[in-house]
């Protein structure tokens, strides 16, 4: 399951200012979080690539460029299940990005000057994570996928080897390949030999993208 | 959705008013033609039957005056009307002229016919009119209507200098008010925000680390409090609506300065020139007069020899004068006589010598008379207006060049009031920004960190350790706010294409930005930084509202020479069009701030254009 294991519970955090960044950082690994650190935008979405997080925390305003929001929705292009925790100072973020008008599920919104400790930090985490290991998520071609599944799909699809993405889910080696198979089969890809299958799976995922099968709004 | 008033295509009643203001002025300008050469006609009318009526001893010219009177008013709205209609219909002020000379001699010739007729009815005897008369009142009118025209120029001229005299003392008084309004900025964030971080390091370091668990809370609350109440409010303060600082500047001239230089440009095009036709008409006109009744009062002559010498002398000496007056004329307005023009000012000269010369002779002859003398002096009058019209056209020159310079200067001072106004406020939001952004975070950020060993369990060190992380946040704060408060109005040259390369940079994952624009364009913003800031400055927060409000994967920007005063930026994207947000000013609001006239329309085949107009006045220097 994605948020469970212990070791592969991953967060990005992104904030332009130096001191802010390195306290959110230090609060974010106290909740038990593998911690990437992100300075702007652009730094944001591209560490999210190779990083595969759960969490994202972020700034929402993070200099010249996109915004944390804007990072939110790109990472959630490639990462669908990624939990999201916004802050900012502003109490009404809606007024300065509209779109913040509707949160959607999996996200959290912080003021930072309403954070009394920690513990504000984690009651938001928590509640953005929840629930993601259970959400499905449906290819254009109908197919549906666990999260699980569709996070596996993904770092195929990037190139991860079986053990890295061991690693990264924490388990082992066989239960990955096996995870492996019988996603193929929901893919409808015959295993033959172990390459073929995964090269098509990254093909799809490519073409693909990866809905929450209830939303069916078209979220770019 | 548009901002300020421009519109880029501009409505049908928009020209047409403007062809009604023009023919509305030029008929300002035939009134007084029509008024003129009908006033002069009448006032040399009432003195001809003056000295006839005293010649001849009757007292009946009360009745024919009134009559005469009544006959001149009527045709002076016939004349005005004709003449307007003329200004309407005719296009191309050689045609315009000519007719409105046309017109005024019809109008002259049947109030000469009128008169003719009234006369004969009420003093029993016609009253003469004779051709030079009519012709003396095309000539008396165009004079009038230079005379206008350089009263017109002046006015403008001095309305210019005044405006320019203003602006210069607004700038200044502005430079003052935005020092002090600094100053007021740098005092407020010291006293407000500054002095309370300083009371609480110092506070930090007066403590024993034994007490610091006791500090802890207090201490968190102050740092929160201030980020709340102290920073919160003035960053808003600061970054506001049209911050009173730079109170002084007239926002429309901020507003408006792209179109005041093209204004004013338009005003010295407009003052007219006085025509060819009017000069060479009028010159001709006297030469003939003065010929004929020159030659009329030489008929005496032909019998002494004795006298003939003195005449010949007295025609020598007045062809001298006329020739050196001549040449001394033709010497001052060398570049914008016409071949033409100064052969009839030379013959021009020639009469008004013969004019002057005269009646010294009759005089010396014994045959001086008033009537005679009217008559010379009248030709003495034409030729001065002759010559004006003729040099008229070097008046206005020099006038139109005067004009432009003096547009010109305006038009410097008013764009270094916009510029200003807009590095100001600049400013202002940059610091309003790291208030909002860094300085309320971290502060609250570590009221966090003070709160979470504000815990029996954390060990002493844990707490020592936050404290000091703490303290040196505090200390980096203050000297942040004390270089914010001395930030300087242009902090060095804008690299035109490493900001928008770097601002591509930022956007890439997200969203694609493209540039379009020819390298001359690119130059020319270049070479002037206020721009180069603004172009940045725009395009950055247009793409942020497109990926904001359309969420747009692709957007080109355009770039186009609008005028030699403006620069268009035309943003494109492929999202979804605008929405309400984004119609309702959210995201536009600071390019009106900035004085920018924009416009934003959503695209028939999806997304939406933003389009910006860049003040950009090529004349000036490339410090900005």
């Amino acid at each position: 399951m994605v948020a469970d294991a212990e070791s592969a519970r991953r967060a990005l955090v992104a904030e332009d200012d130096d001191f802010s960044r390195a306290m959110i950082a230090a609060m974010v690994e106290g909740l038990g979080f593998l911690v990437e650190r992100a300075v702007s935008g652009r730094d944001a979405i591209e560490r999210a690539r190779d990083f595969d997080p759960d969490l994202l925390v972020l700034d929402l305003d993070l200099g010249p460029g996109p915004s944390g929001w804007d990072v939110l929705v790109t990472a959630r292009r490639d990462m669908p299940w990624a939990a999201g925790v916004i802050l900012s100072g502003h109490e009404q973020p809606q007024v300065i990005e509209p779109r913040m008008a509707q949160l959607g599920p999996h996200t959290a919104y912080i003021v930072k000057h309403q954070i009394q400790s920690r513990e504000t930090l984690r009651a938001a985490v928590s509640a953005a994570i929840e629930g993601t290991a259970e959400e499905r998520y449906s290819l254009p071609s109908g197919v549906e996928l666990s999260a699980g599944q569709a996070q596996v799909l993904r770092l195929v699809a990037y190139g991860w080897t079986n053990e890295q993405i061991a690693v990264r889910r924490g388990c082992s080696v066989r239960a990955v390949e096996s995870l492996l198979a019988r996603l193929y089969v929901s893919l409808g890809l015959r295993e033959v030999d172990g390459l073929a299958p995964r090269v098509v799976a990254t093909r799809i995922f490519h073409d693909g993208r990866l809905t929450p099968p209830e939303r069916n709004d078209a979220r770019r | 959705m548009r901002g300020a008033s421009r519109e880029t295509s501009k409505p049908p009643w928009e020209s047409a008013q403007r062809q009604v203001l023009v023919a509305v002025e030029f008929l300002a300008s035939a009134r007084t033609f029509t008024v003129g050469s009908v006033g002069a006609l009448l006032a040399l009318m009432t003195v001809r039957i003056v000295m006839i009526e005293l010649a001849l001893e009757t007292h009946r010219y009360v009745a024919l005056m009134a009559a005469l009177l009544a006959a001149t008013g009527a045709l002076a709205v016939v004349g005005g009307v004709g003449q307007s209609l003329v200004a309407h219909f005719l296009s191309g002020r050689g045609r315009r002229a000519a007719a409105m000379v046309g017109v005024t001699i019809v109008a002259a010739a049947a109030h000469a016919v009128t008169t003719a007729w009234l006369s004969v009815e009420l003093v029993g005897q016609t009253v003469a009119v004779p051709l030079r008369v009519i012709l003396i009142a095309v000539a008396v009118s165009l004079a009038a209507y230079l005379v206008e025209t350089y009263r017109k120029f002046r006015r403008t001229k001095s309305n210019i200098e005044h405006r320019l005299r203003d602006h210069e003392r607004i700038l200044e008084r502005n430079r003052l008010a935005v020092q002090v309004a600094r100053g007021r900025l740098r005092d407020i964030m010291d006293r407000q925000v500054a002095t309370s971080l300083r009371e609480i390091v110092n506070s930090m370091d007066s403590s024993l680390p034994g007490d610091y668990r006791s500090q802890i809370r207090p201490w968190a609350h102050k740092l929160r409090r201030l980020a709340v109440a102290d920073v919160r409010p003035l960053s808003h303060e600061i970054g506001g609506d049209r911050s009173p600082a730079p109170s002084v500047i007239d926002p429309n001239v901020v507003v408006n300065s792209p179109t005041q230089s093209t204004a004013w440009r338009e005003v010295v095009n407009r003052v007219p020139y006085p025509d060819k036709l009017a000069p060479i008409s009028v010159g001709m006109t006297v030469f003939l007069l003065t010929v004929s009744h020159w030659a009329g009062g030489f008929g005496g002559l032909i019998g002494g020899g004795g006298q003939v010498l003195v005449a010949a002398g007295v025609c020598g000496v007045a062809i001298g004068l006329a020739v050196v007056g001549a040449r001394a004329v033709v010497s001052r307005y060398p570049q914008s006589l016409s071949p033409g023009a100064r052969w009839f000012l030379f013959l021009l000269a020639v009469a008004i010598g013969m004019a002057i010369v005269s009646p010294i002779y009759r005089v010396a002859v014994g045959q001086f008379d008033r009537t005679w003398w009217l008559n010379v002096s009248i030709t003495m009058g034409l030729s001065i207006a002759t010559l004006l019209c003729c040099t008229g056209r070097a008046i206005v020159d020099r006038g139109r060049a005067a004009l432009a310079s003096e547009a010109a200067a305006l038009a410097a001072v008013s764009w270094a009031l916009a510029d200003y106004e807009r590095e100001e406020l600049r400013i202002r939001r940059t610091i309003a920004q790291h208030l909002h952004g860094h300085v309320q975070g971290r502060l609250s950020m570590a009221g966090v960190l003070l709160s979470d060993v504000d815990d029996p369990r954390a060990s002493d060190t844990q707490v020592a350790a936050a404290v000091e992380v703490v303290r040196d946040s505090l200390r980096r704060i203050i000297e942040d706010l004390d270089d914010l408060a001395y930030l300087e109005a242009t902090t060095g040259p804008v690299d035109l294409a490493g900001a928008l390369a770097e601002l591509r940079a930022a956007w890439v994952a997200v969203c694609d930005v493209s540039l379009d624009a020819s390298p001359a364009t690119l130059d020319r913003i270049r070479a002037n930084q206020a721009s180069a800031r603004l172009l940045v400055d725009v395009v950055s927060e247009a793409v942020t509202n497109a990926v904001r409000h359309g969420a747009a994967r692709h957007v080109v920007v355009r770039l186009e020479e609008a005028s030699p005063d403006t620069i268009q930026v035309q943003i494109d994207d492929d999202g979804t069009g605008v929405d309400s947000a984004w119609a309702s000013g959210m995201g536009t609001r600071s390019f009106t701030d900035l004085g920018l006239s924009w416009q934003l329309t959503a695209r028939p085949d999806g997304g939406s254009r933003l389009s910006v107009e860049i003040p950009d006045n090529r004349a000036r220097s490339a410090s900005g």
